[in-house]
């Protein structure tokens, strides 16, 4: 029964749009609306439109600086320890192995995948689901959208080494005999799961599925 | 269990009628009358009459027919089979008890303390805020209030919004604040990470337990509590039909 999917009537094709927060369906034209209006949902004052306003552009945008910060979030130290008056700043990635040198190999793959793996593979999705809208490929959209869902999953649990780090340094505060310390690396890691985060959330996965009729109304 | 989900499966195929089939045979202006009889409806509002009748996937917008599912159900959109909308049994007076159950907790999962740990002869305790303050004090004030609201206040903000929306919806009263409480609602989903907060006091648990003694507090306890009743309270809300009793163009 899936085969004849591709013959389905999209909502736009009706005129109408799905509010993107409360998935009314609501009327929408393309032509003779002045500039400046915004149509919003009926329900619930929302802006509605086929398509999130600048969802492209606000991803890019969201992305490119995200992957920029990802540079100095991992080549600056995140944390430091003071043990009995030695300071000693970790990276991320020498946190790690400091971590599989004290045989925490459990904790070390944990924060190896939240830090290292997921923001990468996060960035390379999101590159690669832009790509695909651009270039209008038409091969794959169901998983695409499988790998977009996906991606908005596991994001928010790149948070895992700072909450980390927020409990050792509340547990480990003994002045010079043991102190845990935030470094400057912390601030940029943080700005780079906020920002892959909003790039994943301003993301239209309508776009995704967006056929090319459509896609040369909104001019994409 | 294969068959049963075989079974599902022809259900929900089942539950929708795809449009092609009438796409197919004529030319598609006649068509859209057919599938949108929007001209013919003079007493209804046109949006109500839509609404009623069709729904669009918001994940891949296809356009499809409403129709009835059983209760426990739940539609999915036939190309990209995300969910489109549920039958949850008694949906809102579950969600009202668990969210108010699970606001119980946000007291003593923020007073509590978290870890305790006794090392070198010395007791160390840590409650949720005292990370964060913690990191306040070296600088980095940004990272520590983004800890203590991922951790712990949006969501109990979240809880907190579930039970004035619903008693609003059960009041019959405020529903034009309802709607935007409910917008904030929705909004805030993403930015609640409890369970990744617990995951990290666990793994601190584990490494310190090298050098110390550490046991949970209370306090983490009583984030768990939260934790489960906020996951059961979200499971039980039927957010589709929450946004139906806001709607000021219904009246079910
Ligand atoms: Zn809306
Ligand atoms: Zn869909």
């Amino acid at each position: 029964m899936n085969t004849d999917v591709n013959a389905n009537t999209n909502a736009r094709d009706q005129q109408l749009a799905v509010c993107h927060l409360c998935h009314k369906l609501n009327h929408h034209t393309d032509h003779d609306i002045p500039k400046d209006y915004k149509s919003i949902c009926s329900r619930c004052g929302q802006e509605v439109d086929y398509l999130k306003k600048y969802s492209l552009q606000k991803t890019w945008a969201y992305l490119i600086a995200g992957f920029i910060l990802l540079i100095p979030a991992n080549l600056f130290p995140i944390t430091s320890v003071t043990e009995l008056g030695d300071k000693d700043a970790d990276t991320i990635y020498s946190g790690i192995v400091r971590l599989i040198d004290h045989q925490f190999y459990f904790i070390a793959t944990l924060i190896f995948i939240a830090s290292i793996i997921v923001p990468v593979f996060k960035i390379t999705s999101m590159i690669y689901l832009l790509m695909a809208v651009h270039f209008q490929w038409l091969k794959g959209k169901r998983q695409r959208l499988f790998l977009f869902r996906f991606v908005e999953f596991i994001g928010r649990w790149s948070m895992l080494d700072i909450f980390v780090m927020a409990v050792l340094l509340a547990m480990v505060n003994m002045g010079n005999i043991a102190l845990v310390e935030a470094e400057i690396g912390v601030t940029f890691f943080a700005a780079v799961v906020i920002l892959t985060m909003l790039a994943a959330e301003s993301f239209d996965s309508r776009l995704i599925w967006q056929d090319e009729k459509s896609a040369e109304v909104t001019g994409k | 269990m294969v068959s049963i989900c075989n079974q599902f499966a022809a259900f929900y195929q089942g539950w929708f009628h795809i449009n092609s089939s009438d796409t197919h045979t004529s030319n598609p202006g006649a068509s859209t009358t057919s599938i949108l009889p929007i001209s013919d409806s003079s007493s209804d509002s046109p949006v109500q009459h839509i609404d009623s009748q069709l729904v669009a996937c918001h994940q891949c917008d296809l356009l499809l027919k409403k129709s009835a599912i059983p209760q426990g159900g739940v539609a999915k959109c036939p190309r990209c089979a995300s969910s489109l909308y549920h039958n949850k049994k008694d949906s809102l007076n579950r969600a009202l008890a668990l969210a108010l159950t699970g606001l119980v907790f946000f007291v003593p999962a923020n007073t509590l303390p978290i870890l305790s740990m006794s090392m070198i002869g010395r007791e160390q305790e840590g409650i949720i805020l005292s990370g964060a303050l913690q990191l306040a004090k070296t600088g980095f004030v940004g990272v520590g209030a983004l800890v203590f609201l991922f951790a712990i206040m949006i969501p109990a903000i979240q809880l907190f919004l579930i039970v004035v929306v619903l008693l609003c919806i059960k009041l019959n009263a405020g529903l034009s604040v309802a709607i935007n409480l409910f917008k904030l609602q929705v909004k805030l989903r993403p930015w609640s990470m409890v369970e990744i907060y617990l995951l990290g006091t666990l793994l601190t648990c584990l490494k310190l337990m090298d050098d110390a003694e550490v046991t949970f507090g209370s306090g983490f306890y009583a984030l768990v509590g939260l934790l489960l009743m906020s996951l059961l309270s979200a499971i039980s809300l039927d957010t589709s039909q929450v946004w139906r009793k806001l709607d000021r163009n219904l009246y079910d």
